[in-house]
C-alpha cells in the first residue's frame, strides 16, 4: 500500500502555528490564571515566526499530502494577509477579551484553518479548512460570555454556519459524484474530457459550493449572519475574522471556480457578477441607516465583499490579481479602522454608538486622523490604498468586458461615500461635551496596530508596484504559468 | 546621480518635522532642523554640481529613475529626476538662496506666535519647487507645480488674521490655478497624441504632432507659465502677494516660484521651437509686460509693491528672452535676478523689521546713517536690477537686449531699452526715499540683528559678481555650462548668440540708465517728498498709481460675468441638480429603509434566506446554457 508524501515544507507555517497553540495550552497548566494574559505575547511571536518563513518558502512550489496540499504563491501571498489578521486579533485582543490559553489557541487554529483552505487543491482538504476555520470562529465569537450580544452572535453564528457547511459539503459531494475526482486540476480535466456522469449533478455542485462560499465571504443573500455577528463579538476577534475569513474563502473559490469548474461549461461568471451586484448594492444601501460603528462597518464589509468578488467574475489573470490586491487593501484598511474602534472601547465596548464619535479629533488626535485615513481609505480616496485596489478591479471588469459591473462599483462607491464619511464629519465637529464615553486610554499594543496599518494605507496606496510584482507570480500560480 | 533624490527628501523630512513636533521641539530645534535641512540640500547640490563639472559636457544628463508610479494601458509614469545643468542651477538657485532666505527667516520671524508652522510651510516650499525642476516629466512637473501653488497660498496668508492677506493667498491661488488648468490641458493633449508624458519621450516626437497640436500644447503650458511667472494679465496676484512675510516674498515671489514659467518655456524649448507663433507670443507679452509693470513701478508708495511690480517687469524680459530662443540669456538674467532681487527684498524686509513694520517709503528716509550694511547691500541690489554697468543685472540684461536686435527683433529691443530705462527709474527712486534724505518717520530705526544681514551680504556678493561668468566679447561661461541642455534638440540655440556685442547698443543702454538714476537723485534724494506734480502730469500718475486699473477691469470683467453666472448656476443647482440629487438621496435611502424588515435578527429567516438563495443559485446554473 502507498502512503502519500506529507513533506512537512508545504504545511511549515501551519506547523509553527499548531505547536504555538499546544505550547500555549501547555504552559497555561502551570501559570496563575491572572498572568494568563501574558500568553498572547506568545501567540503573537507564533504568527510573528510564522510570517517570518513564508519569504523562504516562497521560492519553490511545495506539494504535501499526496497532491492535497499545495504551497504555492497564491497560498503564500493570501496566508501573508490571513496571518496579519491573526497578528491583530492578538494586539487588539488584550484589553477586551482577556485573553487566556484557550483565546490563543482558538485564534492560532482558526488561522490554521484559513491557510488549510488556501492551499488545499483537493475537496477533502478544502472541507478540512472550512471546518476548522469555522470551528473555532464559532466559540471566539461568543468569547464574552458576560455579554448577551456575543452570545447571541455566537449562537446565530453557530447555526447558520452549519447550515451552510451542509450545503457546502453536499456541493462537494455533487461533484464528486459528477467526475469521480477529488482533485480540482483532475475535476478539471475530467470536465473538459466530457467524463462526467450527468451535467446536472456538475451544476448543482457548482451551485451549492458557490453558496457554501459566498456565505463565508457574506454575499447577498448569504451574508445576514455577518452584521449580528460582527457587533456582537468581541471587536479584536471581528478584525479578525472579517479580514481572515473573507481572504481565505477568496482563496478557495478562485482555485475551485478557475482550476475546476471552466467557465465554458458550468456558467458561474455571470452568476457571481449578479451576486457581486446584489451584494455592493445591498451592503451600501444597508449601511447608510446604521447608527453603531462595528454594525456600520459590517455592511461596509459586505459591499467590499461584493467589489471583490467582482475580480473573481471577471475570470482572468487581471482579475485574479487585482482580487489578491483587494484583499490585502482591505485587510490594512478594514483592520486598522477596527483597530481604532478597539483602542477606543474599553472592556464593554462603550461609545461604539457612531455618535459618541463627535469631537473625537480634539480629543484623540492621533485616533481621529487614523480613522479619518482608514474611512477615506475604504471610499477608495487616493492617494489610499483603496484607490489602486478598486481601479485595478475596474480595469479588470473592464478588459473582461464587465462594462456594467463597473458602473455598478461606481455607484455602490457614491453611495458609501455618505457613510464613510459621516463619522469624518463627526470626529471633526466640536462637541460640547466634556465627558468622553471612551476610556481614557489604550493598550500600546492598539495603537502599534494603529500604526502598522497606517503604514501600509499609506504606502501601498502611493506605491502599489510593491505589491503588484509579487501579486504577478501568485497568480501565474493560479493559472499554472 | 541616484542619490540626489536626497536633495528632495531634505526639505520634506525638515518640513513634516517641523509640522509634526515643531509644538515639542520649540522654536529653535525646529529653525536649526529646517535651515539645516536647506543647507545640506544646497551641500548636496553642490556636490552633484561637481560631479557634473568633471564629466565631459555631452554627458552631463542624468535621469535616474526611482519607481514606476502608473502603468495603464500603453501609458507609463516613473518617478524619476532628471540631473542636467539646466536643473542643477535651479537646484543651485532654490537650495542656495533658499538658504540665505531660510536663515534671515529666524531673525525676521523672531517673536511670531506660530513660528515653527511658518518654517514647515517654508521647507515644503522648498520640496515642491524642487520636485517642480528636477522631474524628469510633465506629471510630476505638474505635481511640483501644483504643491508650489499651495505652498505659496500657504504662506502669503500667513498671517491669516488679517483679512487683506487671506484675500490675496485665495487670488493667487486662483489665478494659479487657472495656470495649472492650462498644463493640464496640455498633458491630456499629449497623453491623447504621443502617449507619454516624459521629456524625453515628448521632445523626440514632437514632429509627429501637427502644427495645430503642436501650437495649442505650447500656448497652453504657456499659459500655465504665465500665470506663475505674472505675465499681463496674469500679473495681478503678485503685487498682492505682498501681503505675506516678507522673506516669503523673496523666496517665493522674487527668486524661485515666479520664475518656474521661466523654467517651463526653456525646458519644453523643443515645443516651442515648433510652435512660432506661440514662441512669438511668448516674447512680445514678455516686451510688454516688462515696460508695462516698470511704468506702474514708479509710482507706487509701497516698498514691497515697487519690488513687486520690478519683479514682474524683471520677468518680462526673461519671457522675452526665451519668446526668442535666446534661452540660455533667459536663464542668465534668472539666475542674476534671484541674487538682486532677493537681496532687494531681504533688504526691503530688513528695513521693514527696522521701522516697526511701516512700509509706506513716504514715512521713510535717511535710513542711511541708521543702517550701514542694509544700506550699502541695497545700492548693489538697486545697481544690478537698474542695470548699472559693471554690475550684474547689466549684464544678464545687455544679453538679452543684444540677442534681440541680433535676432532682427527691433521692436522688442526698443520696448526692452525703454523699459530699462523705467527699470532704473523706479529703482533708485525707491532707493533715495528709503536711505537718503532726512527720516520722515516716528518709530525708532536700528540695524538688524547679524542673521539677517549676513544673507544680506552673501547676496549682495553674488549682485555685484555674478554677471562676470559671461563678459561680452570675451567670455561665456554661463553659455557653455548650458549648451548640452539646449543643444539636445533643434532649436536650443539662436545663431545669433554667437555674433559680436553690438558695442553701441551696450553704450547707448548704459547711457539710459545713467540718466534715469540721476533723474532719481535730481528728484527724489532731497529731505521732503514731492507732493505736487506738474499739471500735465497728474492724469498719467493716476493712471500708473491705479496700475492701468487692470484689477478694476478685471473685477469688472470677471467678477461680473462670474457673477451672474453663479446666480444662474445657483438656480439651475437648486431647482435641476438638487432637485435630482435630493431625489436620489431620497431614493437611496427609501432603499435603506425598504431593506430593514430582513434584517429582522430572527434566525429562521436568515436561514429562509438562505435556502430560497440556494435554490436560486442551482437553479440558476443548471437553466443557463
Amino acid at each position: 500500500m502507498n502512503f502519500p508524501v506529507i513533506n512537512p515544507l508545504s504545511v511549515l507555517p501551519e506547523i509553527i502555528l499548531l505547536a504555538t497553540s499546544i505550547v500555549a495550552l501547555f504552559i497555561a497548566l502551570f501559570l496563575p490564571d491572572r498572568r494568563g494574559h501574558q500568553l498572547n505575547y506568545l501567540g503573537l511571536v507564533g504568527v510573528l515566526a510564522a510570517i517570518a518563513v513564508l519569504p523562504m518558502l516562497w521560492a519553490k512550489v511545495e506539494v504535501g499530502f499526496g497532491g492535497a496540499i499545495v504551497s504555492d504563491h497564491f497560498a503564500l501571498a493570501m496566508d501573508a494577509a490571513i496571518l496579519v489578521s491573526a497578528l491583530a486579533a492578538f494586539l487588539l485582543g488584550l484589553r477586551e477579551v482577556e485573553p487566556g490559553a484557550d483565546y490563543v489557541a482558538l485564534v492560532l487554529w482558526a488561522a490554521l484553518g484559513m491557510m488549510v483552505l488556501t492551499s488545499a487543491v483537493e475537496l477533502l482538504s478544502i472541507f478540512l479548512g472550512l471546518e476548522v476555520l469555522s470551528l473555532p470562529l464559532y466559540v471566539l465569537a461568543g468569547f464574552r460570555r458576560d455579554r448577551t450580544t456575543s452570545k447571541e452572535a455566537a449562537m446565530k453564528y453557530l447555526l447558520m454556519g452549519a447550515f451552510s457547511s451542509g450545503i457546502f459539503l453536499y456541493g462537494l459531494a455533487f461533484l464528486y459524484g459528477a467526475t469521480g475526482k477529488v482533485s480540482l486540476a483532475s475535476i478539471q480535466a475530467a470536465i473538459l474530457q466530457n467524463f462526467t456522469s450527468h451535467p446536472l449533478f456538475l451544476e448543482i455542485g457548482a451551485g451549492l459550493v458557490a453558496v457554501g462560499l459566498a456565505f463565508k465571504l457574506a454575499l447577498v443573500p448569504f451574508h445576514q449572519w455577518v452584521p449580528d455577528v460582527y457587533e456582537g463579538s468581541p471587536t479584536p476577534v471581528t478584525a479578525f475574522m472579517s479580514v481572515g475569513t473573507k481572504a481565505a474563502a477568496f482563496g478557495a473559490l478562485v482555485r475551485i471556480l478557475t482550476v475546476a469548474l471552466p467557465a465554458g461549461i458550468v456558467h458561474w461568471q455571470p452568476l457571481i457578477a449578479f451576486l457581486a451586484v446584489l451584494t455592493l448594492l445591498f451592503g451600501n444601501l444597508a449601511a447608510l441607516r446604521q447608527t453603531n460603528m462595528k454594525r456600520m462597518l459590517a455592511y461596509s464589509g459586505i459591499a467590499q465583499a461584493g467589489y471583490l468578488v467582482v475580480a473573481i467574475a471577471a475570470n482572468s489573470q487581471m482579475g485574479v490579481g487585482a482580487g489578491m490586491f483587494y484583499v490585502v487593501a482591505y485587510a490594512f484598511m478594514n483592520i486598522g479602522a477596527f483597530a481604532v474602534v478597539a483602542a477606543l472601547s474599553g472592556q464593554n465596548e462603550e461609545g461604539a454608538e457612531i455618535a459618541s464619535y463627535r469631537g473625537l479629533a480634539y480629543r484623540r488626535p492621533w485616533l481621529a486622523v487614523s480613522m479619518t485615513v482608514f474611512l477615506l481609505a475604504l471610499a477608495s480616496i487616493p492617494p489610499l490604498v483603496g484607490f489602486p485596489g478598486k481601479f485595478y478591479i475596474l480595469r479588470a471588469a473592464v478588459s473582461s468586458g464587465g462594462v456594467l459591473l463597473a458602473i455598478a462599483i461606481v455607484v455602490g462607491t457614491m453611495i458609501s461615500l455618505y457613510y464613510y464619511l459621516r463619522p469624518v464629519l463627526l470626529m471633526f465637529t466640536h462637541s460640547e461635551e466634556t465627558e468622553s464615553p471612551f476610556p481614557a486610554t489604550a493598550h500600546w499594543t492598539a495603537h502599534v496596530t494603529v500604526g502598522v496599518m497606517l503604514a501600509g494605507t499609506l504606502v501601498l496606496g502611493i506605491l502599489p508596484g510593491l505589491l503588484t510584482g509579487p501579486l504577478q507570480n501568485a497568480v501565474h500560480a493560479i493559472y499554472g504559468l | 546621480m541616484q542619490d540626489a533624490i536626497g536633495i528632495l527628501l531634505l526639505p520634506a523630512l525638515g518640513s513634516l518635522i517641523a509640522a509634526v513636533f515643531g509644538r515639542a521641539l520649540g522654536r529653535k530645534a525646529t529653525s536649526y532642523i529646517t535651515v539645516g535641512a536647506m543647507a545640506a540640500a544646497f551641500l548636496w547640490t553642490v556636490s552633484v554640481v561637481w560631479r557634473l563639472l568633471a564629466l565631459p559636457p555631452a554627458q552631463r544628463s542624468f535621469d535616474p529613475v526611482y519607481w514606476q508610479w502608473i502603468h495603464a494601458g500603453a501609458l507609463q509614469v516613473h518617478f524619476g529626476l532628471l540631473i542636467d545643468p539646466l536643473s542643477a542651477t535651479f537646484l543651485l538657485i532654490v537650495t542656495g538662496i533658499g538658504f540665505l532666505i531660510h536663515l534671515y527667516s529666524i531673525g525676521y520671524m523672531e517673536g511670531d506666535p506660530n513660528f515653527q508652522r511658518f518654517f514647515s510651510y517654508l521647507n515644503l516650499f522648498a520640496l515642491a519647487m524642487l520636485l517642480l525642476v528636477t522631474a524628469d516629466n510633465f506629471l510630476f512637473l505638474l505635481v511640483g507645480w501644483g504643491g508650489v501653488g499651495v505652498a505659496s497660498y500657504l504662506l502669503i496668508g500667513f498671517w491669516h488674521t488679517r483679512p487683506s492677506a487671506v484675500t490675496a493667498a485665495r487670488k493667487a491661488l486662483v489665478l494659479n490655478v487657472a495656470g495649472d488648468v492650462g498644463i493640464m490641458l496640455a498633458l491630456f493633449i499629449l497623453v491623447m497624441t504621443l502617449g507619454r508624458v516624459s521629456y524625453a519621450g515628448v521632445f523626440s516626437h514632437v514632429s509627429s504632432l501637427t502644427s495645430l497640436q503642436v501650437e495649442l500644447v505650447a500656448f497652453l503650458l504657456y499659459l500655465g507659465a504665465a500665470a506663475k511667472s505674472a505675465q499681463f494679465p496674469l500679473h495681478v496676484w503678485l503685487p498682492d502677494a505682498m501681503e505675506g512675510p516678507t522673506p516669503v516674498s523673496a523666496l517665493i515671489h522674487a527668486a524661485t516660484m515666479v520664475t518656474a514659467g521661466v523654467y517651463l518655456v526653456a525646458r519644453a524649448y523643443p515645443i516651442f521651437h515648433a510652435a512660432p507663433v506661440a514662441a512669438e507670443w511668448v516674447a512680445g507679452i514678455g516686451a510688454f509686460t516688462a515696460l508695462f509693470a516698470a511704468t506702474i513701478a514708479i509710482v507706487q508708495n509701497d516698498i514691497k509693491r515697487v519690488i513687486a511690480y520690478s519683479t514682474v517687469s524683471q520677468l518680462g524680459y526673461m519671457f522675452l528672452a526665451v519668446g526668442i530662443s535666446a534661452y540660455a540669456a533667459g536663464i542668465f538674467h534668472l539666475t542674476m535676478h534671484a541674487f538682486f532681487k532677493a537681496l532687494l527684498f531681504l533688504g526691503a524686509g530688513s528695513v521693514i523689521h527696522a521701522l516697526s513694520n511701516e512700509q509706506d517709503m513716504r514715512k521713510m528716509g535717511g535710513l542711511k546713517k541708521y543702517m550701514p550694511i542694509t544700506y550699502w547691500t541695497f545700492l548693489i541690489g538697486a545697481a544690478a536690477n537698474a542695470g548699472v554697468p559693471l554690475f550684474s543685472g547689466f549684464f544678464s540684461k545687455d544679453a538679452i537686449l543684444g540677442q534681440a536686435l541680433a535676432s532682427g527683433h527691433f521692436w522688442l529691443w526698443l520696448v526692452g531699452v525703454v523699459a530699462a530705462f523705467f527699470s532704473a527709474l523706479y529703482i533708485f527712486r525707491l532707493f533715495f526715499l528709503v536711505f537718503h534724505g532726512k527720516y520722515r518717520g516716528d518709530a525708532h530705526p536700528h540695524e538688524s540683528p547679524p542673521v539677517m544681514t549676513v544673507p544680506l551680504v552673501v547676496l549682495s556678493i553674488g549682485a555685484l559678481l555674478g554677471g562676470y561668468v559671461a563678459v561680452p566679447g570675451a567670455w561665456n561661461l554661463f553659455d557653455q555650462w548650458l549648451q548640452p541642455v539646449f543643444s539636445r534638440y533643434p532649436g536650443g540655440i539662436l545663431p545669433a548668440a554667437a555674433a559680436a556685442p553690438n558695442w553701441g547698443a551696450i553704450a547707448l543702454t548704459s547711457v539710459i540708465v545713467l540718466a534715469a538714476v540721476y533723474v532719481a537723485w535730481r528728484y527724489f534724494a532731497g529731505d521732503v517728498v514731492r507732493e505736487e506734480l506738474p499739471a500735465a502730469l497728474r492724469p498719467i500718475h493716476k493712471v500708473l498709481y491705479n496700475k492701468y486699473y487692470i484689477d478694476e477691469l478685471g473685477h469688472a470683467v470677471f467678477v461680473w460675468t462670474v457673477d451672474r453666472l453663479a446666480i444662474l448656476a445657483d438656480l439651475f443647482d437648486r431647482v435641476v441638480v438638487d432637485g435630482i440629487g435630493m431625489g436620489m438621496a431620497r431614493l437611496v435611502w427609501g432603499w435603506g429603509e425598504a431593506l430593514s424588515p430582513y434584517e429582522s435578527g430572527y434566525i429562521r429567516r436568515y436561514g429562509l434566506a438562505v435556502l430560497i438563495g440556494g435554490v436560486c443559485v442551482v437553479a440558476f446554473l443548471t437553466l443557463v446554457q
